[in-house]
Formats: structure tokens, C-alpha cells, sequence
């Protein structure tokens, strides 16, 4: 089955650009990965996080020596990413689950239709 | 179809005119494939990585090492220890670039650009109103991944080792 990759916001795109280049290829060829594969490929580090960050998904990458961090979830075929990201620290880490979290709440509140430009879900 | 914004994965463009990210993108998709041959080709044997590990002399983490798309530390004579575990041939294929990045033409995913925003409204009034279809976020659970060492007989795939890019 494929899968489809979409991002919330779409500057998530931008932050995959913004990495160091063998980062941002492997974090491509990763997601390549998961539109034909679904979003578990054996052959990398995925795990849903813990309790309070229900819903989200990790992939854990290191490039060399660099700790890449992808952040999504999954909605039937649709795969959505919130934040990809390069761990510095671990306060990098948690700031970067406290944004995918809140992006991740805004865009399910869109999709309810939460704003009022937007038209009936489907 | 309106919905979230898709992720331009479409790499073609660019494989062909930046070399640098050519090589980067390479490196990553063989690295990645050799894991995958290699997980494959190990759960084909019905071996776990623990007992792959004691045919090799080496300990399970190195196992679980090398099958990680993201190991780059590649030799061939590791390559030739796991093909001889797992009683595989190993073909070496190296493809100019220029042979190769016809495969990676592909249709173009349309990427809806909206400046980075993540408050709904403002993210909102970034589309066109009126002919928008948001998708229907429902929640898909992943179980937690079986322990790295346990073998999964039963998600047999066929192995390519045979075609291995390195």
C-alpha cells in the first residue's frame, strides 16, 4: 500500500533543506522509504513515543555523528510530519517534541474543522 | 484535492544538477538497501540477530549496527562475512550516475507552499478558501517494534542481495 507524505506546516520541507547535506538525504530517502513502505522500514529507527506524546512517532537517525530527529504521525495511509530536527541536546530534544506536539494538535483542529474559512471535512 | 501540504520527494532536479547531493543521496539510498537486504535476507533464514550474531563471532549489537540504514561504515569484506552467514552471493553493481537518474523521474508531487505559520488561522488563510478538502485525520496506532533480536519468521521478503549498490 502506498502511503502518502504530507507535512503541517509546510515549512517542514524547509527544515529538511535546512540540514547538513548527508542529513538531508538520508531524512529524504527515509521518507521515500515510508511513502512506498509504510511508515515502519524495518531498517530504521522508528518509535512511537511515550504516553504524553501520544500520537507521535520518532525516527532516530545519526549521520555522521549527528543525531537527526523526524517527528510524525500516522492517519490511515496518510503519513503526516511535524518536525525534523537535529538534536543538539536534550532540551533541544523536548523543545522539539513540545513544537511537533502543538503543530501536531493544530493541524487535527483544522482538519475538524476548527476554522471557520475552512470548508466541511470530507 | 486540497488537503495538508505534501512533501516535495521528488529528487530527480536536483540529483541531476547538484553533484554534491547526488553523492549524498546515493550513499544514503545504498546504505538504506543494504539494511534492508540484509534484515531481509537474515529473517529469511529464520535467524534472529542474537543468533545471527554467534554465527558471525560478534555480539548482537552489531548486528542491529549494520542493519540500520543509517550505518555507513561499509567494508566489503564485512559484506562478504554476511553473505557467507546467510548463505547469499554478493554481485557489486556501480552505475554512472547519468545510467541511473532516469529512474528517479517521477511525477512531481504538488507542494502547496504556505509561509510557515502554525496557528490554524494563519495557516488557513494561506489557501484559497472555498475549494478546500482537509483529510480526515483518524488516528492509525503503531505497536511497539518486536525486540530487536526476536526473528519474524512469519514477514518473509524476498532478498536482493544479489543486486546490491554499494
Amino acid at each position: 500500500m502506498a502511503y502518502e507524505i504530507r507535512q503541517w506546516p509546510a515549512a517542514v520541507r524547509r527544515e529538511i533543506g535546512g540540514l547538513p547535506g548527508p542529513a538531508e538525504a538520508a531524512v529524504l530517502v527515509l521518507l521515500i522509504a515510508m511513502r512506498a513502505r509504510g511508515p515502519r522500514p524495518e531498517e530504521y529507527q522508528v518509535k512511537p513515543l511515550k504516553k504524553n506524546l501520544r500520537g507521535l512517532v520518532q525516527v532516530n537517525m545519526k549521520i555522521n555523528r549527528e543525531q537527526i530527529r523526524v517527528l510524525f504521525s500516522v492517519y490511515g495511509n496518510c503519513i503526516v510530519v511535524f518536525h525534523v530536527f537535529k538534536k543538539t541536546s536534550p532540551q533541544v530534544e523536548l523543545r522539539g517534541y513540545e513544537l511537533a506536539l502543538k503543530r501536531k494538535k493544530t493541524a487535527e483542529q483544522i482538519t475538524k474543522g476548527g476554522a471557520d474559512e475552512l470548508p466541511t471535512l470530507h | 484535492m486540497n488537503s495538508l501540504p505534501s512533501i516535495d520527494l521528488s529528487v530527480s532536479e536536483r540529483l541531476q544538477n547538484d553533484p554534491e547531493f547526488r553523492q549524498d543521496f546515493f550513499i544514503a539510498e545504498s546504505s538504506a538497501k543494504i539494511a534492508q537486504q540484509l534484515i531481509n535476507l537474515r529473517k529469511r533464514r529464520t535467524l534472529n540477530q542474537t543468533q545471527l550474531a554467534e554465527k558471525l563471532e560478534t555480539g548482537q549489537s552489531a548486528i542491529s549496527r549494520v542493519e540500520s540504514a543509517d550505518y555507513l561504515n561499509w567494508s566489503f569484506a564485512t559484506l562478504r562475512r554476511f553473505a557467507a552467514a546467510l548463505d547469499a552471493r554478493i554481485r557489486v553493481v556501480i552505475e554512472a550516475s547519468e545510467d541511473v537518474l532516469p529512474e528517479y523521474e517521477e511525477a512531481t508531487q504538488c507542494v502547496t507552499e504556505t509561509e510557515s505559520d502554525d496557528t490554524a488561522a494563519g495557516s488557513a488563510a494561506n489557501y484559497p478558501s472555498g475549494d478546500m478538502q482537509w483529510p480526515s485525520l483518524k488516528k492509525t496506532k503503531i505497536s511497539p517494534r518486536p525486540p530487536a533480536g526476536a526473528a519474524n519468521a512469519g514477514q518473509m521478503d524476498i532478498p536482493q542481495l544479489s543486486n546490491l549498490p554499494i
